[in-house]
């Protein structure tokens, strides 16, 4: 079958250079092609560039055809405006933001219908029917809606003037696992029915493995592996999609240390000559510092191909050596450290309360999960136990009587804003270590206990990156030698691969340093990978607990059942 | 849930709105009766004005005014009066300040209101298409120009008016308010064009912010992914920025109000502005006390009727509702 869209020779060019360089792809009607890549590697220019959407001071380069109809890509907004919408559509990937606030939902689908005036009525009920949504939603403004809802609107208002291909950045990103896996049935079966091709761009393996039928992996504006999504996540050429796959955590079992990536992502345009992997690459010789490799290697039937001087055979790729913990078992700790008994509270009274009769044990030196969806409680859990937070009702205990610095810790999701911009990075150990009751001159121990230079401590937050930034947050919350250190979603402002570093950290710390963990997590996998005993939260409410080993393999509760069951592409 | 969007509640919500004004206004009244006591010297010499009073003219003002009666006593007489229409007796000029209100309020009100549409008739569209081009030398010549607007001192700018238009083109008059009707009017072109300049320049900025804020959300991409049209999302993008620019443009009212005073000496015309800068001078404390008073409740009808449109035309604000 032809090709529906197929791009050649696509450049992104921004201020400081170019942020995608040479990208071919295709995709055939009724299939889907993920294009899978961690942030900054230029998933969304590269969907920005086929829609004419690029922000100003960025211009494409390249062809892309539809249809049969070739378009130049340097023309912009102007020379695409006769596909977009028409024939290829695109959905973001905030459902609370992509529509507009003041308007109802069925005026915004029928912006786009081609239908007759007296017609748009029942057009509009027909297309709310096709996504699975009521007629009186037509009637209803986004604001009104769940998140899982409004995506289905801004699905319908994307398919309203019937595209041959839909591109989605990241469209279920923002949405909870469970309503994640609802959307993407969704796209999956308008696709069959309407014979559409899906560009679907993601930073998730999981949803590219289950969704795709082939795969393009970015790095650092460059393609640098294609292949069906099977082989290519089976038995990967480019050392990159290979240490990418293996940095993702498996939900089915815990691995003694996750295989990571050292370094972090770099910009697109900071890159000296040769292989943009190079310095994160254990394979990287002379050669691949000095040539680039192209998107040339093949095999046999020339449907997969890598940018890589040395690629990976069968073996090597195929082989990851794993230890396996052993199973923990069920039930209370034998010494408590602190006890939450009862505890409610709730912040408005027309809303159902935040935290619902919830009693949490977490034990000295033990790993706990609380993991559960968004708005579910976790994160006012972990605010009362800081006592950052007051209960309505409800005890918390704690076994020993130390200062407040001593007890518990935090770290928060984005450690950009939970640094001090002005602050050296050693000011701020210090700080924190001196709270502690603790020697300030610790600074480097302690810069070394979390796998930083000792040289960092004359930095300030913004020269590091983000998994830098969160190994500092780590190491300021661990100086006061806390007895237990609560985790708020510790990694999900990460790239995959630095998000295995940090689990490895985190589990490395609570060996080293014999100190209690409380990870707040919505993912599953994450969780997994880090703690011993989990409770699921939803709504407020602690619906089941135990052993993390046994939820994984036979949970009791039906929602956690369902929560177990969504998590994609394991 | 979208049924309790219905119509019922827009009464209910200006009812309790408005019972809050009421409140308000009845507060800020204490501050302004408590002007007497608080302007320096004696109360009684102070209604007097600067004559030289033998100890039985104190007396009888102190008689005449309740002086000596408490404090709140004397409050809820004169909020009494106040509600009933008497602000009381001119120091200055032995007039009830009512009538001496009168006329001008009706000036300062033309003034006000004309200078508010051509703020909203120039500014408004400019801030737009400012926006909509950010960046392109329109956009860039008219922000420099509302810089030196919001700037430039108003008597400054009117003097300049004055003497292009006035003096050497002679297309509007220089001075007073002619013989009333469309004479007035006219007489008061330029005046308001003074005020609508500082004022225009900051409503400018606030669309001009307030529309690329706009162009910068998720939706206004979503809608041109889709294939809207540029006058579509246009459209939508206008409604959403209608809604800060609402709110910014109620304060600009208000403060018209009482920016009409500079203007209104710089050209001479007997309005609210004139007479507050005599009293103030003369310590014409009951003049002085109706004037902030009226000027308190122009700006807090205002505010009232920003927060009924902005329930209007913003269904996010509608379903919270009351809280
Ligand atoms: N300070 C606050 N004021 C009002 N409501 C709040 C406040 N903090 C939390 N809530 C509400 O309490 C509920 C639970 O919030 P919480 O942040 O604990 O959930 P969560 O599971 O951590 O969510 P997420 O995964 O999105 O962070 C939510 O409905 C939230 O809106
Ligand atoms: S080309 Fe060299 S550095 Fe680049 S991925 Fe291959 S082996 Fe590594
Ligand atoms: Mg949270």
């Amino acid at each position: 079958m032809n090709p529906v869209l197929e791009v050649s020779g696509l450049w992104v060019i921004g201020p400081n250079g170019p942020i995608v360089s040479h990208a071919d792809l295709a995709v055939e009607p009724g299939r889907t092609l993920a294009i899978v890549g961690e942030s900054g590697s230029g998933k969304s220019m590269t969907a920005k560039a086929l829609t004419g959407l690029l922000p100003s001071g960025v211009h494409a380069e390249g062809t892309v055809a539809v249809d049969g109809t070739s378009l130049d890509l340097a023309g912009g907004a102007r020379a695409l405006a006769a596909v977009r919408g028409r024939r290829v559509s695109l959905l973001l990937q905030n459902p609370f933001t992509s529509l507009s606030p003041v308007h109802r939902c069925g005026p915004q689908i029928a912006a786009t219908l081609a239908v007759a005036r007296d017609e748009v009525d029942d057009e509009v009920r027909r297309r709310l029917a096709e996504v699975d949504l009521p007629e009186r939603v037509a009637s209803m403004y986004p604001f009104e809606l769940s998140g899982g809802m409004r995506q289905r609107v801004a699905l319908a208002a994307s398919l309203a003037s019937d595209p041959l291909v839909l591109i989605g950045d990241e469209p279920t990103t923002a949405l909870d696992v469970t309503t994640q896996r609802e959307v993407l049935d969704l796209v999956a079966r308008l696709q069959r029915e309407r014979g559409m091709a899906f560009v679907l761009i993601t930073h998730d393996l999981g949803v590219a493995r289950e969704r795709a039928d082939e795969v393009l992996v970015m790095y650092a504006g460059r393609l640098v592996e294609r292949g069906p999504t099977a082989e290519l996540l089976g038995t990967p050429r480019h050392p990159y999609t290979a240490g990418l796959r293996d940095s993702d955590p498996p939900l089915v079992e815990r691995l003694e240390r996750l295989p990571s990536i050292p370094g972090s992502v770099p910009r697109a345009w900071e890159h000296p000559a040769g292989c943009v992997f190079a310095p994160r690459c254990e394979r990287a010789d002379e050669r691949c510092r000095v040539d680039e490799p192209t998107l040339g290697g093949t095999d046999a039937d020339g449907i997969r191909a890598w940018a890589c001087w040395h690629p990976l055979d069968d073996r090597a790729a195929g082989v990851v050596v794993v230890t396996r913990t052993s199973p923990t078992d069920e039930g209370a700790p034998t010494r408590p450290l602190v006890t939450v008994g009862g505890a409610r509270r709730r912040f408005r009274h027309d809303a159902p309360p935040a935290l619902d009769d919830v009693s949490i044990v977490v034990g000295a030196g033990e790993a706990v999960g609380v993991v559960g969806e968004s708005g579910s409680g976790k994160t006012t859990l972990a605010r009362c136990l800081l006592g950052l937070e007051r209960l309505d009702e409800g005890t918390i205990e704690w076994a020993a009587d130390r200062p407040r610095a001593t007890r518990a810790q935090i770290v928060f999701q984005d450690p950009s804003s939970a640094l001090n911009p002005a602050m050296t990075i050693g000011a701020a150990l210090g700080e924190a270590l001196r709270a502690g009751g603790q020697d300030p001159s610790a600074v480097p121990r302690l810069l070394e206990l979390v796998g930083l230079p000792v040289p960092y401590a004359k930095r300030r937050p913004r020269a590091l990156s983000g998994g830098e930034q969160q190994r500092v947050a780590i190491a300021r919350a661990v100086a006061p030698r806390p007895d237990v250190l609560v985790c708020d979603e510790p990694v999900s402002s990460l790239d995959v691969s630095v998000q295995a570093q940090i689990l490895n950290l985190l589990n490395e710390l609570r060996r080293e340093l014999g100190l209690a963990l409380l990870l707040i997590t919505h993912d599953l996998a994450v969780a997994r990978q880090v703690v011993d005993r989990v409770y699921v939260m939803h709504r407020g409410r602690v619906v089941e607990s135990g052993a993390m080993d046994r939820l994984v393999a036979a949970p009791q509760h039906e929602y956690t059942q369902r929560l177990f069951a969504s998590v994609a592409g394991r | 849930m979208a049924s309790r969007l219905g119509r019922g509640t827009l009464g209910r919500f200006v009812m309790v709105r408005l019972a809050a004004t009421v409140v308000l206004l009845l507060a800020l009244s204490f501050v302004v009766f408590a002007l007497l006591y608080l302007a320096p010297g004696d109360p009684a010499r102070n209604l007097l004005g600067p004559r030289n009073p033998s100890p039985e003219l104190l007396a009888a003002i102190r008689a005449e005014y309740h002086l000596d009666d408490p404090f709140v006593t004397q409050y809820v007489r004169w909020i009494g009066d106040v509600v009933r229409g008497d602000l009381g007796t001119s120091i200055r000029s032995e007039i009830a300040v009512t009538s001496l209100l009168a006329d001008r309020v009706v000036l300062t009100a033309e003034l006000a209101i004309m200078a508010f549409v051509i703020t909203l008739v120039v500014a408004v569209p400019l801030g737009v298409r400012a926006a909509w081009r950010a960046g392109s030398v329109f956009d860039r010549t008219v922000s420099l120009a509302s810089i030196v607007g919001v700037g430039a001192p108003s008597y400054a700018v009117g003097l300049l008016l004055l003497y292009l238009l006035g003096v050497r083109f002679q297309l509007f008059p220089v001075y007073g308010i002619g013989d009333g009707g469309l004479d007035q009017l006219w007489h008061l072109v330029l005046p308001a064009v003074t005020l609508a300049i500082g004022i225009g320049a900051l409503v400018f900025k606030l669309t001009r912010t307030a529309v690329l804020g706009e162009l910068e959300q998720d939706y206004v991409a979503f809608a041109r992914a889709r294939g809207l049209s540029e006058g579509a999302v246009r459209r939508l993008v206008l409604r959403n920025a209608l809604i800060p620019v609402v709110t910014s443009g109620g304060l600009v009212f208000a403060f018209l109000f009482g920016g009409t005073i500079l203007v209104e000496v710089t050209f001479a015309l007997p309005g609210i502005g004139g007479l507050l800068a005599g009293s103030v001078t003369f310590k014409d404390i009951p003049v002085v006390q109706a004037i902030t008073l009226l000027t308190a409740t122009v700006i807090a009808l205002t505010a009232l009727a920003v927060d009924i449109v902005t329930y209007t035309i913003d269904p996010r604000v509608r379903a919270r509702g009351l809280r």
